[in-house]
């Protein structure tokens, strides 16, 4: 299952992302984790800690280490053994149609597989889109709004039951089930009457825009042109199911039938997941999951100091145990981190998730430029990157495209000494906008620790230049629903953005064409509504060549930023940490920017 | 979570023996003879001084509550304080704040405004309501009393704690520092309304209350002239071991992130934020801990000496 298309969000800190609401009544438990961050995805880190020259795709040879010391790739693995993962939240689900944050699609991709998936290895290696149980990326027709896709020979499920290209068909169809339909939501908005159809438990005759000619072909036809839809075909809602094996909508989220080369042993919901080899799983057609160890071993409900200092203590028993994704290092264990002994078995992700402030376009004297540029100058970056753990948890972000995205320039068109903001150069333009004088502004601000980090930073930044902000406190779970409501949303607040598809469309569109605003679950907080921006938008979907659609997003991502209707703040770097007998680890893209389950395995399986 | 406990209401005293008049001047005596209680009251003194001139004591240091000062802390270590003890210097007194440099000397100061304004605030309303709720139940008797009696069972009975939760979770937009007052007043005045009901009962019967009913004084001025005086001194020491009770609360709703909001300073607050620093930066949880802890203590202590003053007999040594 690769994690492709926009996610949602996450497991932990909960930065909404994805293009679309989906995902965001999901269950998602232990919103209290204060840096541990849900749906990550990446490609190089951005300055830093990049993972230069990682082209070694083969797992063989020495571990590699960025230059601050944290593992860029971890020594070899070998078959056996069994791996353990720690984690305060549990999955919140089963159902791959369900589940869309990165630790849960990170999870999947054990037990499921799609038509394509992506490459596994450090750095840029992980935004790569490979077949996976179809023989290409597909062929689509000239307009790219027809897609044909082939089946592997030899692919079965876990009980011996050949996969068939009608299981594709019938797994998207119950995957739309209302109850389902939860989950990742691009390829709903792709598939010709996929946005209105009801599931394959209310309407069983199925959809006529997928058709199977044979039992190896399948066929989708798409709304629009769409020369990257192989990106999204992984997802989780295209999973394969055979009619017959799945008898409710709820079945799957308890149960598993999977194709990949684990299968669930047993599961305890809320504390443990045990997953054993699938017999039926042949690694002969699946070249991107190595599936080292024997057996995993997924535990819940552990309090994420307590597992900060276990994993930092690598004590003997805990050497063949990984942090699970949605539990990184907290801030406050970072001073634990100073030997390289400690460092060799971190590994820092990959951003995913960009956090930034919206500044309401609609609302004065933020409709003027000037107060917005003014407000860019003015933010202390640096006390933004302290609040969330110190230049190795989180990068400076200056623009909304993640480091990764192709085509993407690195730009800052308000810079200052050091990213700590320019107080005078904030202060003249704000004179130049006749507000020289200072005014008052609310702010949302989220429940969670380090969302309330952020909006003491920036109150503090903005009291500078003589803009009094007055918070707004708002309970984590219900924070969305207000902020998405512009009759109820403050001028000025902090939110997320995340994506794993490495693409302007998902990473911009909804935030910032004006044609999308809407009045509950609004996602363009800074109601920006510029002609010429919306005019960019419906341009650059009509072309049809994804290189100078790509390049396009990067033209648009800039020209957004000159109306400065948001200050982006920081991308995350979570420091994820693992047991001394644990090989092959790495960053990858692939999976929203954390360590890949898939890969992983032990260096020693007998120790 | 503390509420204010009832700690064993002074026996109503016999006939014989009249209530010995005390001058708050004796009190004071009293108090401070004890080297213990005279400990206790100057550290309260010395509290109550920096919560109320917060604004120029931390002018000397040139630190206000909120400003950041990213200097004081060593990002690589997540945003440790830089220095021994959690950044203690001659700029900081008390160190910074990890992750953010805010000043903890400031806002150990401002947040014991807070602490005091809220558990002043709420004593005063809780001995007002429980004076007068209690005195008329125990004077007036009858329907009155039941009434007033069921009531204050309901209100002990209550799960308040859950209920302080739910309230606060439901209006998260309300001025926080008023709703923790009437929360904790709400909740707060039958335990003193419990005790003076008693008294106000045993003192009605007595000779010298009669002795104005015979003599043809109205019901108000034997309420007021008559028993309201005799209950002073229990009035005094029920309200001082509520300020502690009070404190503790309010800390403890700030700790479960219920109470104070951030960015306003509040010790409980602090100490929860601490929690994840205690191996790192152990001072974080160190000083608000002991703040609350002494401050906590020395009304405990005040309180003690203060019945054993007014009413010997009420067991202290």
């Amino acid at each position: 299952m690769a994690a492709t298309g926009a996610l949602v969000l996450s497991a932990c800190s909960g930065v909404k992302g994805g293009s679309g609401p989906a995902g965001q009544g999901a269950p998602a438990g232990g919103n209290t984790q204060p840096a541990a961050q849900g749906g990550a995805a990446g490609g190089s880190a951005g300055s830093g800690s990049a993972a230069p020259g990682s082209g070694a795709s083969g797992a063989s040879g020495a571990p590699q280490f960025d230059q601050n010391g944290f593992v860029v790739r971890g020594p070899a693995a070998k078959k056996g053994g069994t791996v353990t993962v720690l984690g305060s939240s549990p999955f919140s689900h089963l159902d791959p149609a369900r589940g869309n944050d990165g630790n849960v699609n990170n999870f999947y991709n054990l037990i499921y597989r799609g038509l394509t998936t992506n490459k596994r290895g450090p750095g840029d290696v992980g935004t790569e889109t490979v077949p996976d149980l179809a023989t290409d990326l597909g062929k689509p027709n000239a307009d790219a709004t027809e897609w044909t896709f082939t089946l592997k020979d030899g692919i079965k499920y876990s009980d011996g039951t050949p996969i068939k290209a009608q299981d594709f068909k019938y797994g998207f169809e119950r995957a739309l089930d209302p109850k389902n339909n939860i989950g990742n939501d691009e390829l709903q908005q792709l598939i010709v009457g996929a946005d209105k159809y009801k599931g394959a438990y209310a309407d069983p005759k199925g959809l006529d825009s997928i058709t199977t000619p044979d039992d190896k072909t399948i066929v989708f036809k798409l709304n629009r042109p769409f020369p990257s839809f192989f990106e999204l075909t992984g997802s989780g809602p295209l999973t394969p199911f055979p009619k017959g094996k799945v008898p409710s909508a709820d079945y799957l989220d308890s149960n598993v039938y999977g194709s990949g080369p684990y299968q669930l042993k047993s599961n305890n919901p809320g504390v443990k997941v045990e997953l054993e080899r699938n017999p039926n799983w042949d690694p002969a057609t699946d070249p991107t999951r190595p599936a080292y160890p024997d057996a995993f071993v997924f535990q819940f409900g552990i309090d994420g100091s307590a597992l900060d200092q276990r994993m930092l203590a690598g004590q003997a028993n805990d050497k063949n145990v990984i942090a699970a994704s949605t539990d990184p290092l907290q801030p406050s264990s970072v001073g634990q981190i100073q030997n390289p002994q400690t460092r060799s078995r971190i590994v820092r992700d990959l951003p995913s998730c960009t956090y930034f402030m919206n500044i309401r376009t609609d609302v004065k004297p933020l409709d003027d430029v000037k107060v917005r540029q003014a407000i860019q100058y003015a933010v202390d970056k640096q006390a933004l990157i302290t609040a969330a753990g110190g230049p190795q948890m989180a990068l400076v972000a200056n623009d909304m495209l993640l480091p990764g995205v192709p085509e993407k320039e690195d730009f800052n068109l308000y810079p200052s000494e050091n990213s700590a903001g320019d107080i005078a150069k904030a202060k003249q333009l704000l004179a130049e906008a006749g507000v020289g004088d200072g005014f008052e502004l609310s702010m949302d601000v989220r429940g969670l620790p380090l969302w309330q980090g952020f909006a003491n930073a920036l109150q503090d930044s903005l009291g500078k230049v003589g803009i009094k902000v007055k918070q707004k406190p708002l309970d984590s779970s219900t924070y969305y629903d207000v902020i998405q409501t512009p009759a109820q949303q403050s001028p000025i607040q902090v939110t997320g953005w995340c994506s794993s598809w490495l693409n302007g469309y998902p990473l911009l569109s909804p935030l910032f064409d004006g044609t999308r605003i809407t009045k509950t679950g609004n996602q363009n907080g800074s109601m920006l509504n510029d002609p010429a921006i919306n005019k960019r938008f419906a341009d650059i979907a009509k072309l049809t060549d994804a290189d100078a659609q790509n390049a396009e997003y990067a033209k648009l991502d800039k020209e957004i930023m000159q109306l400065a209707p948001v200050v982006p703040m920081l991308w995350l770097t979570p420091l994820q940490t693992v047991g001394s007998n644990v090989g092959n680890v790495f960053a990858c893209a692939c999976t929203t920017g954390y360590i890949d389950y898939s890969s992983v395995g032990l260096i020693d399986p007998g120790a | 979570m503390t509420t204010p406990s009832a700690t064993a209401p002074p026996e109503p005293l016999d006939a014989a023996e009249r209530p010995r008049k005390l001058g708050l001047l004796s009190l004071l005596r009293g108090v401070v003879g004890s080297w213990g209680a005279a400990l206790a009251l100057g550290y309260l003194v010395v509290i109550a001084l920096l919560a109320i001139f917060a604004p120029l004591v931390t002018a000397i240091t040139g630190n206000d509550p909120y400003s950041f000062n990213n200097a004081a802390l060593d990002p690589n270590l997540g945003g440790l304080p830089k220095g021994a003890l959690g950044g203690i210097s001659a700029e900081h007194w008390l160190g910074v704040e990890p992750q953010n440099g805010r000043d903890i000397f400031a806002r150990i100061v401002y947040g014991a405004r807070s602490s005091f304004l809220i558990a002043l605030s709420a004593t005063a309303i809780t001995v007002v309501l429980g004076t007068t709720l209690g005195m008329i139940a125990g004077f007036v008797g009858g329907k009155v009393d039941t009434v007033i009696s069921r009531l204050m069972d309901l209100l002990l009975a209550f799960p308040s704690l859950i209920f302080m939760i739910a309230l606060i979770s439901a209006l998260p937009d309300v001025n926080r520092h008023l709703m923790l007052i009437i929360v904790l007043s709400l909740f707060g005045w039958p335990y003193i309304a419990r005790v003076i009901r008693g008294q106000t009962m045993s003192l009605a019967r007595r000779e010298f209350t009669e002795a104005a009913i015979a003599s043809g004084a109205s019901r108000t001025r034997v309420v007021f002239s008559e028993i309201l005086p005799n209950l002073a001194g229990t009035i005094i020491v029920l309200a001082t071991l509520a300020v502690p009770g009070y404190i503790g609360t309010e800390a403890g709703l700030s700790f479960l992130g219920i109470g104070l909001v951030a960015p306003a300073p509040s010790w409980g607050q602090m100490i929860w934020s601490a929690v994840s620093w205690f191996t790192q930066d152990p001072m974080y949880f160190i000083i608000p801990g002991a703040f609350l802890t002494l401050t906590v203590l020395s009304f405990m202590v005040v309180g003690d000496r203060l019945q054993l003053l007014i009413d010997p007999r009420s067991g202290g040594r």
